[in-house]
């Protein structure tokens, strides 16, 4: 038999196209990670409404404080009796730590290798609004963060952050007699504090960049395909986005500019 | 490129060339093109019950060489990896996928006479004929009839979404040359749906394993031995490397040569450098003279611009042709009264209009431009108005048929065609001529093989609209997969030539000079300086029309061209390494001996036929055939050297089917 | 007019690379990008300098081989039009126009502006094809596509491949690439038959080698073939899919 290429090393081989699965998909694959980022952001989207909805309560006439302090205190013993005492919070906190370290996960791994496969030179980009907040997620992301992790010091804790008039043992007697915590004081105490006010609320902005791209990124990953849904999604994005701002935002302000006291 | 200077003095200038044609070729012998001796219409069906087949066990030991990765070359690839070969596929490419098929725009035919419109197998083979203008095998034309309807079939299902009616069922439209309804497509981009659905069976197969990939290798020489074809030499475009490959069948779907013209429409790096090299080898190349010219083609427009931009022929189907009535006409054509319009193809044919096949419409717009009437800052095109087909059928119809080709010429020019008519202007498009092949698509070496335009089939003097697709299609997917095995069946157990083979070494060192030569002639002009030279060359004398003077002047033209291409050639850079200059360099050398090749046999065919037009042989401005002394394919052998005369042989052509007679269009 | 260009000059994959600066005087507006870089380059040859090397085919927006960055544009300064259809009527006379390669780590330079795309071919080898032999598919008229689904198809089959997608991608993503494919082949009737084994591998093989999505839209803006952004939902939507046909090749 005469010899075939293999066996001729002195005769260089033409070389042959790579073919696919030289090398697998990066674990955990990422579609996965786009599912779990989508999942938990819907999570803390249906989250952000409820916590804004109880905000709001410091609006309502005839005695905000006990609307809000009432609704604290709902919180904290909600599913009473079927399950004993603060079950219900710790359980509901339980799980908004879990997809919070998912969503912090997830969204650094992409990020990650996003980074890795972005070429050499400079790119001119596109004024759109997708691109200012999309390529913004990470840092707003880890300002969110920042501020969550603030936010609990500041008025569920009352370590290093909160403001000297803080307390959890400070007590609110509603209408119907029942004695329930002062979360609506350590509100307004917090808030009297100009620069923790203006910090609220430049994370209020922060957290409407992160959500008008997030829940346009929803739609993606669930592989929306549906032009009117997708076209829903995009006008919810923005709309969710304002809401929280401005319901949010309008809190901190109105303490400072003493429209709302104790 | 191996290729050496040329010592013959240029020719004399004038008519006495003319006379002494036989100072420029010699007459050699006839061909037998084994058409199977049987009606024709039973000739394939004959031919395949008669084919020798390979047992699906023994197939992975045959290793077929298939060059080109376009619509016939990929489905040759594919079809055959399909069915076990161990196939290795070249492209210079980066990846199948960019062949110049996918250019292609209007549609493909196909004769499944499903309409009432009286289509039929006979009808279409009647088409492909005379439209060749009975200079090609009616036995072919069968073929690609029968097999065309199972293209459509096969296309569809690798992914190619035709066009639909609104029942569910496949849309057609009638094409340029015919006056059925045939020709299915998919909007204005047919070839890059068909195309795609070939690139991507051939990934398939890649994947496999059946078919091995190989990018970015240019086909730069054939390796026959025993006088049969045994393996190609290729240069790595990215490294230089020249390498061979042996193999027990070769296969070339290179398409065509159109780019001897410079400025074509066909894609920059379309060339004609593997099947030059196969006939430098000892394959024939069939009537290099039959080269069509497209007549909707977007003009030059500047000293830069890189080439014509066809824009399909489909367009015809609804807009109209027209020139002003007055010279220089230099007004806003929407201002030009209808009184002062000339639509001459709808008044010089009214039974086909603005439907009459390619040459007739290039032919008579280029008079028109020629005569002075041309529009355009160069007066160089003519109109094709769209406001009628607008009024008719609304913007919306329009709109979904031709989106992209407006889109496209918009984008070139800046103008928008829904409002303002298009200018444009014939361009060399598609040469029917190739290296010729039997019946089986196998040259006159045995083991070589051609699909596609590289080939001469089906086509004659003229090709029809839409049947450029088919017939690459049929190339590829149903005629080579039958015929290829035929072949190898003789050669079990016999392993590929050995690399060391001298053989393969000597071919491989011929390429290697051959490159070497190019680089250190040391002159002082890009290969693009003697390319564009060469191209006006073309244009001038051997283009819509022709005449024994200006082919005998461009013969020697050519000459010098090449005497001074030899001479002061510039080469920047080196070999070791990804160099388009020496690209192009290689490919200019082979367009400098076929054009030659071109221009003798314009030449030597003393008759007029389909595209090629001789002026003195003309009734009425009509093409006037000799079908006594012509009717026949000539088939030009390279005698061994540059300088010397090449062998016309030729291979008579019957005609049972359809009988012979003179196209009429009016 | 005169223009300054200035090119990136690079040998190899593993070479530095660099920016080398020409002047072009005599360029015009109707010019194409790839043609004024024609135009250099026959400047250079005549100069004895080494040519630029950049790939095109068929300059007429369809072949998909021209790719190369314009002022950190892919393929030029208009959006939605491939390299050869952009023209030098976008600058200004005595504007610096920058070539670079088309970016992405996953496109390595071959030579100057010569990127390596096989990556997006690999993705098409990976199941971006329908499984029909030749000769054995059955009448293309007795399947019914509607109307609409084959013009749909169509959007999504118009993709020439040219990597502008992924180079226009702050992530190095190819989901506009893929989503393009995994669209055309869910809606003609052929490919429905393997549709979820098609969608499993093709995505892993598009993970494999390209970024992830951050729904940006850049994609869209560049692409030649102007294919909708939904595709990058089609991807997802076809993984999930997929997820819920486990062990089932639809």
């Amino acid at each position: 038999m005469s010899p075939t290429i293999q066996e001729r090393p002195d005769l260089d081989q033409i070389p042959v196209a790579k073919r696919p699965a030289t090398s697998p998909p990066p674990r955990p694959q990422t579609w996965i990670l786009k599912v779990i980022m989508a999942t938990t952001g819907s999570i803390f989207i249906l989250f952000l409404l409820f916590h804004l909805a109880g905000n709001l309560k410091v609006y309502l006439p005839d005695d905000p404080q006990g609307h809000f302090n009432e609704y604290a205190h709902w919180l904290r013993t909600l599913l009473n009796p079927l399950v004993p005492g603060s079950t219900f919070l710790w359980a509901f906190r339980a799980v908004m730590v879990l997809a919070l370290c998912l969503h912090v996960y997830s969204g650094l791994t992409l990020w990650i290798r996003a980074h890795r496969l972005r070429g050499r030179h400079a790119r001119k980009v596109h004024s759109t609004k997708h691109h200012l907040t999309g390529r913004t997620m990470l840092w707003s992301g880890l300002i969110i963060l920042s501020f969550i992790i603030f936010h609990l010091l500041d008025l569920t804790i009352g370590r290093a952050v909160e403001s000297k008039e803080f307390s959890t043992k400070a007590t609110y007697t509603l209408h119907d007699g029942t004695v329930v915590t002062d979360a609506y004081s350590n509100l307004i105490h917090s808030f009297e504090r100009a620069p923790v006010a203006i910090f609220y609320v430049v994370v209020m902005i922060v957290i409407a960049f992160h959500l008008s791209h997030g829940i346009w990124s929803i739609i993606n990953d669930f592989g929306g395909t549906a032009h009117r849904t997708r076209m829903v999604f995009l006008f919810l994005a923005d709309l969710i986005a304002l809401i929280v701002v401005i319901g949010n935002a309008s809190i901190p302000l109105a303490v400072l500019a003493g429209g709302l006291t104790l | 490129m191996n290729a050496k200077p040329d010592s013959t003095a240029p020719e004399q200038k004038g008519a006495s060339v003319a006379s002494e044609i036989d100072q420029l070729r010699v007459i050699g012998r006839p061909l037998d093109g084994k058409v199977p001796e049987v009606d024709p219409r039973d000739a394939w069906t004959d031919r395949k019950l008669h084919y020798n087949l390979v047992n699906p066990n023994n197939r992975r030991k045959f290793k077929i060489i298939v060059v080109g990765t376009g619509l016939s070359g990929a489905g040759a690839a594919a079809a055959l990896g399909e069915l076990g070969y161990d196939v290795e596929v070249f492209s210079f490419h980066d990846m199948p996928r960019r062949a110049h098929s996918i250019a292609a725009q209007g549609g493909i035919n196909s004769p499944r006479a499903r309409k009432v419109d009286n289509d039929s197998i006979d009808r279409f083979v009647k088409d492909t004929v005379k439209g060749g203008d009975f200079r090609g095998r009616e036995e072919d034309a069968y073929r690609l009839g029968e097999e065309g309807i199972r293209v459509i079939n096969h296309m569809q299902a690798i992914g190619a979404a035709f066009a639909r009616d609104y029942g569910g069922q496949l849309a057609t439209r009638s094409f340029g040359g015919v006056q059925v309804s045939r020709t299915y497509y998919t909007r204005g981009q047919t070839g890059q749906q068909l195309e795609l659905a070939a690139a991507h069976a051939l990934s398939r197969q890649v994947a496999a394993g059946t078919c091995k990939l190989h990018s970015r290798q240019e086909m730069l020489d054939l390796i026959v031995k025993d006088g049969r074809a045994q393996g190609i030499v290729v240069r790595d475009l990215v490294t230089g490397k020249v390498r061979a490959l042996t193999a027990h069948a070769v296969v070339l779907c290179t398409g065509g040569y159109g780019n001897v013209y410079y400025k074509a429409t066909l894609a920059k790096n379309s060339n004609a450098t593997a099947i030059w090299r196969a006939y430098k080898r000892g394959a024939y190349f069939a009537n290099p003279c039959f080269v069509q010219i497209h007549p909707t083609a977007l003009p030059l427009m500047s000293k830069w611009q890189s080439k014509k931009t066809l824009m399909s022929e489909s367009l015809r189907n609804d807009g109209r042709i027209w020139a002003p009535r007055k010279k220089k006409d230099d007004r806003d054509p929407n201002t030009i009264p209808e009184a002062e319009r000339f639509y001459f193809l709808e008044e010089r044919y009214p039974a086909f209009g603005n439907l009459v096949p390619r040459d007739v419409a290039s032919r008579n717009i280029r008079e028109r431009i020629d005569a002075g009437y041309g529009v355009g800052p160069l007066h160089n095109a003519v109109y094709l108005d769209f406001r009628t087909g607008i009024e008719r059928l609304g913007v919306k119809l329009i709109r979904e048929r031709y989106s992209n080709l407006f889109n496209m010429y918009e984008e070139l020019t800046g103008e928008d065609p829904y409002k303002t008519p298009m200018r444009i202007t014939p361009s060399v498009h598609f040469t029917m001529g190739g290296l010729w092949t039997d019946y089986d698509q196998m040259t006159s070496i045995p083991g070589l093989f051609i699909g596609g335009e590289a080939s001469w089939a089906y086509h004659g003097a003229n090709r029809l609209g839409a049947n450029s697709l088919l017939s690459c299609c049929v190339d590829g997917w149903f005629t080579l997969p039958y015929a290829v095995p035929n072949y190898l069946a003789g050669l079990l157990g016999q392993e590929p030539l050995a690399l060391d083979d001298q053989a393969v070494q000597d071919t491989l060192k011929g390429v290697q000079d051959g490159i070497d030569h190019l680089l250190n002639i040391g002159g002082s002009h890009g290969a693009d300086h003697f390319y564009e030279k060469l191209g006006a060359i073309m244009d001038r004398y051997a283009s819509v029309s022709r005449d024994p003077e200006g082919l005998a002047t461009a013969i020697g033209l050519i000459r010098e061209l090449r005497q001074e291409f030899w001479r002061d050639l510039k080469v920047v850079g080196s070999a070791d390494r990804l160099n388009q200059e020496l690209e192009t360099a290689g490919r200019v050398a082979d367009y400098l001996e076929l054009a030659e090749l071109l221009c003798i046999d314009a030449l030597d065919r003393d008759e007029s036929a389909g595209a090629h037009f001789r002026t003195d042989h003309e009734i009425g401005g009509e093409a006037k055939r000799n079908d006594e002394d012509w009717c026949f394919c000539s088939a030009w052998e390279y005698p061994g050297a540059v300088s010397a005369k090449p062998i016309r042989n030729f291979e008579p052509l019957t005609f049972r089917a359809v009988p012979l007679q003179q196209r009429n269009y009016k | 007019m005169r223009l300054i260009l200035e090119v990136w000059r690079q040998d190899g994959p593993d070479a530095e690379g660099s920016f080398e600066t020409h002047e072009i005087t005599d360029a015009t507006p109707e010019m194409s990008l790839l043609e004024l870089l024609d135009r250099l380059n026959h400047q250079l040859v005549e100069n004895d300098l080494d040519p630029v090397a950049f790939e095109s085919d068929c300059r007429e927006g369809i072949c998909g081989t021209c790719g190369l960055d314009v002022n950190g544009n892919p393929h030029g300064p208009e959006d939605n039009v491939p390299a050869c259809g952009q023209h030098v009527r976008s600058f200004s006379d005595g504007q610096t126009v920058r070539f670079t390669p088309f970016r992405a780590k996953s496109f390595p330079v071959l030579r100057d502006l010569i990127v390596d795309r096989t990556g997006l071919d690999r993705i098409i080898q990976a199941g971006g094809t329908i499984s029909v032999d030749a000769g054995t598919a059955p009448d293309a008229d007795t399947l019914l596509v509607t109307h609409d689904d084959a013009e749909r198809a169509l959007d999504f089959a118009a993709c020439i491949g040219c990597g502008a997608c992924v180079s226009a991608c702050p992530n190095g993503a190819a989901y506009l690439f893929t989503g393009a494919k995994l669209a055309h082949l869910a809606l003609i009737p052929h490919g429905k038959e393997e549709r979820a084994r098609r969608a499993r591998s093709v995505i892993a093989q598009m993970q494999s080698e390209f970024g992830p999505c951050s729904q940006i839209g850049e994609c869209a803006l560049a692409c030649p073939a102007e294919i909708p952004l939904v595709a990058i939902a089609v991807v997802n939507r076809e993984r999930l899919r997929a997820g819920f046909k486990k062990g089932k090749p639809n």
